[in-house]
């Protein structure tokens, strides 16, 4: 199943959806940069090689070595489109995924169901490679929601980013509070009428940075009034003549101390 | 339970299975104790169901897309792909391979087809223009032709035979992956390969050497021919999924597909090592031509016996369905 565009999403077997942040056709281009470069040292070798043996055999200078250097050459270039495709179904089966290309760019690949793709499905997107470097896969990656090329589609994968930019630490540090001071004030009546939402709403307001004051002043005006009422506090009560700010404070700070401990 | 409270009380066991995650990121459970695999399947559960609630209670918070990645990579490493349903190398060659095949003999017969168009037409192309005959066919032909047969240069067998299948190995996986622009460059290549028969074949007619030329090309003809003939079916095979998916989607038939005739394409494409040693070794060796087409006809004899005949199902002994028994139950 997909959602929307530049994510795969994935049910895992508790049926719980989790989302993969699809690479992009830049991402992907820039990684197969990075492995045309290893691979054209890969061939370079080897074409010095055959350079090599192609000058051994000539020496001879007969009809017959020119026979064989005929088939070295015919055996050297059918080698180059092995190995081009030996290295993009090899290197993701040993390292799950990534080619050396891969890697360096932070990206794997995986079939859309969420597993690892194995060797057939590897040499599936290599041989599609032959088709794909015509235009096929540029352009392919340009237009579908999830940047897939012809060899993704005929081997049920995706290619998805590995870095993620929320880190556990940045999770978990809480956003800072604007509180003018940390006292909770006497006990509110009508607080067990307030909830968890509540709870949240009056965080996400004490978090919010870059308030003018009279604005803030008047946004807690808004937000006061409605919780006023559902704590059912008499037409009298000394509540509600507070500032609706220093209110909103006293009201988060006693729903922490009733609500934080687990 | 607030926001605060839910990290503080979850985080151990997130960043334990972060480290997991980082430990493992090369992707192999390889060499990690039972007890280890056990303890991250059960931390990846609990980050699971932490990122289910996440998702409910602060679907806009940096907590849950923090879960997400990390079910997301832990998912990966503890769910790889399914081996489960590829066979052992014998019972695929002797069981799965000709039921593929079998499976795909109307492609088989499609990519046949458009082999015979193309050496029909080379062989009336080189009859009916006479004045292009010096293109259609390499003048060395006849140049070797007029010294009295074909192609007598012999190479060095130990190298023709690797550069032999190694070529015809590049030139079938060609003829498979273009398959995947609709099915069109496959039909193509096959014409091509039997137009160059073709006008091979009548130029040989011409100057009445029939017999020295097809004995040959007979010996690894037959099965070099017919593993080219099936790595174009599979490429027809996606062409045709591209062209007509039926219900699905064209990506998931494409996908299908693709994984139907991989078997069938890796299958015969092997063989391509048998048929270059026989190009190399048996070719253009002193036999005389009558024991090369004999060699030629028995190996397709076998190639196709094996292709038609093998892994046919025998008949089940009544009142016992095993195929049903062995089906994995299927979700209603």
């Amino acid at each position: 199943m997909n959602v929307g565009y530049d994510a795969q999403r994935v049910t895992t077997a508790d049926n719980i959806g989790i989302s993969f942040r699809v690479a992009g056709l830049a991402t992907r281009v820039t990684a197969a940069v990075i492995d045309g470069m290893i691979l054209a040292v890969l061939l370079t070798a080897l074409f010095l090689g055959a350079g090599a043996l192609a000058a051994a055999i000539a020496r001879g200078g007969s009809s017959q070595a020119q026979v064989n250097v005929g088939f070295l050459a015919l055996l050297l270039g059918a080698l180059m489109v092995i190995v081009v495709i030996a290295y993009f179904t090899l290197f993701p089966v040993a390292s799950a995924g990534r080619t050396p290309g891969k890697s360096a760019m932070g990206i794997r690949v995986m079939r859309v169901d969420g597993t690892g793709a194995g060797l057939g499905d590897n040499f599936l997107r290599s041989l599609a490679l032959v088709v794909d470097v015509l235009g096929t896969g540029p352009l392919l990656m340009f237009f579908h929601p999830q940047s897939r090329r012809l060899g993704d589609l005929v081997a049920g994968t995706v290619v998805v980013r590995e870095r993620t930019p929320v880190t556990l630490a940045a999770a978990a540090t809480a956003q800072p509070l604007y509180l003018r001071s940390p006292e909770p004030g006497p006990p509110l009546d009508g607080l067990g009428r307030l909830g968890e939402r509540d709870f949240q709403a009056l965080r996400a307001f004490l978090s919010r940075p870059g308030l003018a004051p009279p604005q803030r002043a008047a946004l807690a005006g808004l937000m006061a009034a409605p919780l006023l009422d559902r704590m059912d506090l008499p037409p009298h009560a000394p509540e509600r003549a507070w500032p609706p700010e220093l209110l909103l404070e006293r009201l988060y700070l006693q729903l922490l101390s009733r609500l934080g401990s687990p | 339970m607030t926001l605060d409270s839910f990290i503080a009380s979850r985080q151990g066991g997130w960043g334990e299975l972060e480290r997991g995650v980082s430990r493992l990121s090369r992707g192999r459970l390889r060499g990690v104790s039972a007890a280890d695999v056990e303890r991250f399947a059960v931390l990846y559960r609990h980050a699971a169901s932490d990122l289910a609630v996440a998702r409910r209670d602060f679907p806009d918070q940096p907590v849950t897309e923090y879960l997400n990645s990390l079910c997301g990579r832990a998912h990966l490493l503890l769910h790889r792909g399914s081996d489960a349903r590829r066979p052992g190398v014998l019972r695929f060659f002797a069981i799965e391979a000709p039921r593929l095949f079998r499976a795909s003999a109307g492609y088989y017969l499609a990519s046949l087809a458009c082999l015979l168009a193309g050496t029909l037409a080379g062989w009336l192309a080189y009859d009916l223009r006479p004045d292009l005959r010096s293109l259609l066919v390499p003048s060395s032909l006849f140049d070797q032709m007029a010294r009295g047969a074909p192609d007598v240069s012999i190479p060095q067998p130990l190298l023709a035979a690797p550069s032999i299948f190694v070529h015809n190995m590049e030139v079938a996986a060609l003829t498979f992956a273009a398959g995947l622009l609709i099915g069109i460059p496959t039909a193509l290549l096959l014409f091509y390969n039997g137009w160059s028969l073709g006008t091979l074949g009548a130029a040989v007619h011409a100057g009445g050497y029939d017999y020295a030329f097809w004995s040959l090309i007979a010996a690894h003809g037959v099965l070099e021919l017919s593993i080219i003939v099936i790595a174009g079916a599979a490429g027809l095979r996606l062409g045709d999924a591209l062209l007509r998916p039926g219900l699905r989607s064209r990506a998931d038939a494409l996908a299908s597909a693709g994984h139907d005739v991989l078997g069938l394409f890796l299958a015969t494409v092997v063989l391509l090592v048998a048929a270059g040693c026989l190009e190399a070794f048996v070719s253009p060796s002193g036999l005389p031509g009558g024991a090369k087409i004999a060699i030629g006809l028995s190996v397709g004899a076998v190639f196709y016996g094996w292709l038609l005949l093998a892994g046919r199902a025998r008949p089940a002994p009544p009142g016992l369905d095993l195929d049903a028994a062995s089906q994995p139950a299927t979700p209603i």
